[in-house]
């Protein structure tokens, strides 16, 4: 069932304000800070000639939740975070869609809602999606999105989630095609969360030409939590980048971000991982692991962890670590008579599977699983060929 | 028949030469034991057999059923029938033993022109030879080696051993880092494999492996090249006397 929700025209007209910064503007460039390893002039040369148009199907029929979206809700949205954000300029001054998904109140059931929205060639979707989840409910809910060649996708997503929640969110980029060129997906992703609240997210990103998510997540009140896999995948000329920001507003609160990139080829993979502590955000526990496994010599990875803590009484951890296959692995598996292919993958699999192990919710480690699978499907195929 | 043939072999790592000359031959049914001092090159000569790729081969030759395997890369080698049961046993997290156990029985059959193994009956061909190990289904559950004590990982490759029924098996210091315990059902495991169709190649530095697993021949090895042969009696000098007086006449 698709979701036919064009934006009303205050919507809209809040919307076009937004024009004149971007023709003055453009998009965000290398000049700032967090843009300066993903340069998006390299990669989206002529957004003008597209089309603007966006699709979004519901797989199992839970229109009842999707509706307009409340201008009073973007206008306060875009005070608190969008404004602060380059990019929300971009995304709002070329919408073509927006709504708002409303999980139901006082609800024992765990409502799951999948959502998946096609990019054709040519075509530029530039929508708005807001998450509202109310308080003590359970909700899944997955965005998959797949790309074209010659098309562009830049999604605002703004995630609410109320007092005592739980939230897993998946979000999947993937291409619709086996070799795509002049495919860009760049997103921008708020979250709010409210006291003993949890945010449990999967992103992964494969196939396009260049990916960007920028997540940037907010522990308002006491005990919420937030936990990130992120999984990115390279090959051709790819271009990955997962940026994040965390920030720890209250005491007790935790954040657990575990990244995972595997590339190949000539592939680039970037994670900006930001941690801040706020002064009175006691009791913080927040964590963040980057590991990207190259498999080739030509491929590269960029990690830049950020910590800001402003509090006394924390226990923030990072690393990163960026290394090939193990030799040494590869090498026991050879002496059993495993093909190098056979064997890469299994390493490969291998590697994701410690991620899949950390998921506590089945829905969300079968999404990543489909979209290690996809992967790896075209992976064989290549190794085959 | 020379199911193993080793003709004059030299092998070294970067500049450090650590097989000068070694020759052995090995025929069906026969089990033998090479025994030497620490660094006398006992696990190069597995790691040169098995592939690896870190040594430079720079004179001799190894045939395995009569054919010329040091041109060939170590799946390859292992396909066409030669094992090595590793000395430290690697770990692969993310594996589990079950997954493993299947890619390497499915790759060896597919080698072999026989059907995959899948579902119940391959279940049935690992519980089988696994309850002989003493491996249990918990074991198979766990990543490769991941946790497990010295024992479970030597019974681990016995088991690889018994699933993959190499024509030459080499076992690198099997019995290291094994209570008397484990050792025991090692020796079982390895003595149940001897058949009149296998060659075994024992590589230990004591002789208590050699209670287990009884040897045909026994050679001694001193830098780089076997110094001498004989019987199992050859093995109770070893542990009576030590190597000095093999390394004094070298």
């Amino acid at each position: 069932m698709e979701i036919n929700s064009p934006p009303s025209n205050e919507v809209l007209d809040f919307c076009n304000s937004f024009k004149k910064s971007f023709k003055e503007h453009g998009w965000p460039n290398s000049k700032i800070e967090t843009w300066k390893m993903t340069p998006l002039q390299k990669f989206i040369k002529d957004s003008s000639s597209l089309k603007h148009n966006s699709k979004y199907l519901l797989s199992n029929n839970k229109n009842k939740f999707i509706k307009n979206v409340d201008i009073n809700n973007l206008e306060s949205l875009n005070s608190k975070y969008f404004q602060k954000n380059e990019m929300s300029r971009v995304i709002l001054s070329h919408i073509s869609n927006a709504f708002e998904i409303l999980v139901p109140k006082n609800t024992s059931k765990k409502e799951t809602i999948d959502i998946k929205s096609s990019i054709d060639a040519g075509i530029w979707s530039s929508s708005l999606i807001i998450i509202k989840v109310p308080e003590n409910v359970e909700c899944n809910i997955a965005l998959e999105f797949s790309l074209s060649s010659n098309s562009l996708c830049t999604p605002l997503i703004a995630i609410d989630v109320g007092k005592g929640s739980n939230l897993s969110f998946s979000l999947s980029v993937i291409n619709s095609s086996k070799s795509l060129n002049a495919s860009n997906f760049v997103s921008l992703i708020e979250g709010d969360l409210s006291e003993n609240s949890n945010l449990e997210m999967v992103l992964t990103q494969q196939g396009v030409t260049l990916s960007r998510s920028d997540i940037n997540i907010n522990l308002n009140q006491n005990y919420s939590n937030y936990d990130l896999i992120g999984v990115y995948f390279g090959r051709e000329k790819q271009h990955q980048d997962i940026t994040t920001c965390v920030n720890h507003l209250a005491e007790n609160t935790s954040s657990n971000q575990i990244i995972r990139g595997i590339l190949d080829d000539n592939s680039v993979g970037v994670y900006q991982g930001g941690v801040k502590v706020a002064p009175n955000a006691q009791k913080t526990d927040g964590r963040q692991m980057s590991r990207a496994l190259l498999l080739s010599n030509l491929a590269e990875s960029n990690s830049k962890p950020e910590l800001e803590i402003f509090a006394d009484d924390v226990s923030c951890a990072h690393g990163a670590t960026i290394g090939e296959l193990d030799k040494d692995q590869f090498f026991y598996l050879l002496s059993r008579g495993v093909s190098h292919s056979v064997a890469r993958e299994l390493l490969i699999k291998a590697y994701l599977n410690e991620v899949v192990e950390e998921i506590q919710n089945d829905y969300l480690s079968d999404q990543l699983e489909k979209a290690i699978d996809f992967w790896l499907s075209e992976f064989k195929m290549k190794e085959v060929a | 028949m020379s199911l193993l043939k080793i003709e004059d072999l030299y092998a070294s790592i970067g500049d450090e030469k650590i097989l000068n000359g070694l020759s052995l031959q090995i025929n069906a049914g026969e089990t033998h034991a090479i025994m030497g001092p620490n660094g006398s090159g006992k696990s190069t000569l597995s790691y040169v057999l098995s592939g690896r790729e870190d040594y430079d081969v720079s004179k001799g030759s190894v045939f395995l059923d009569s054919k010329e395997i040091l041109d060939i890369e170590a799946d390859e080698r292992s396909r066409l029938g030669l094992f090595l049961a590793f000395q430290y046993p690697i770990e692969l997290p993310g594996v589990t033993g079950m997954t493993f156990l299947r890619t390497i029985i499915n790759s060896s059959r597919v080698a072999k022109n026989l059907p995959e193994l899948e579902g119940i009956e391959l279940v049935k061909l690992i519980r089988e030879k696994a309850a002989e190990l003493e491996i249990s289904q918990d074991m198979l559950k766990r990543f490769v080696n991941v946790g497990f004590s010295g024992g479970e990982k030597k019974r681990f490759e016995i088991l690889q051993m018994a699933l993959l029924d190499p024509k030459i098996a080499v076992l690198d210091e099997t019995d290291s880092g094994l209570d008397v315990d484990a050792l025991r059902i090692v020796g079982k495991g390895v003595t149940n494999l001897k058949s009149k169709d296998r060659g075994m190649l024992v590589i230990t530095h004591y002789q208590r492996l050699l209670d287990h697993i009884i040897p045909d021949f026994v050679h001694i090895m001193v830098k780089g090249k076997i110094i001498q042969s004989g019987g199992p009696d050859l093995a109770k000098l070893v542990e009576k006397e030590g190597y000095k007086s093999f390394l004094n006449g070298n």
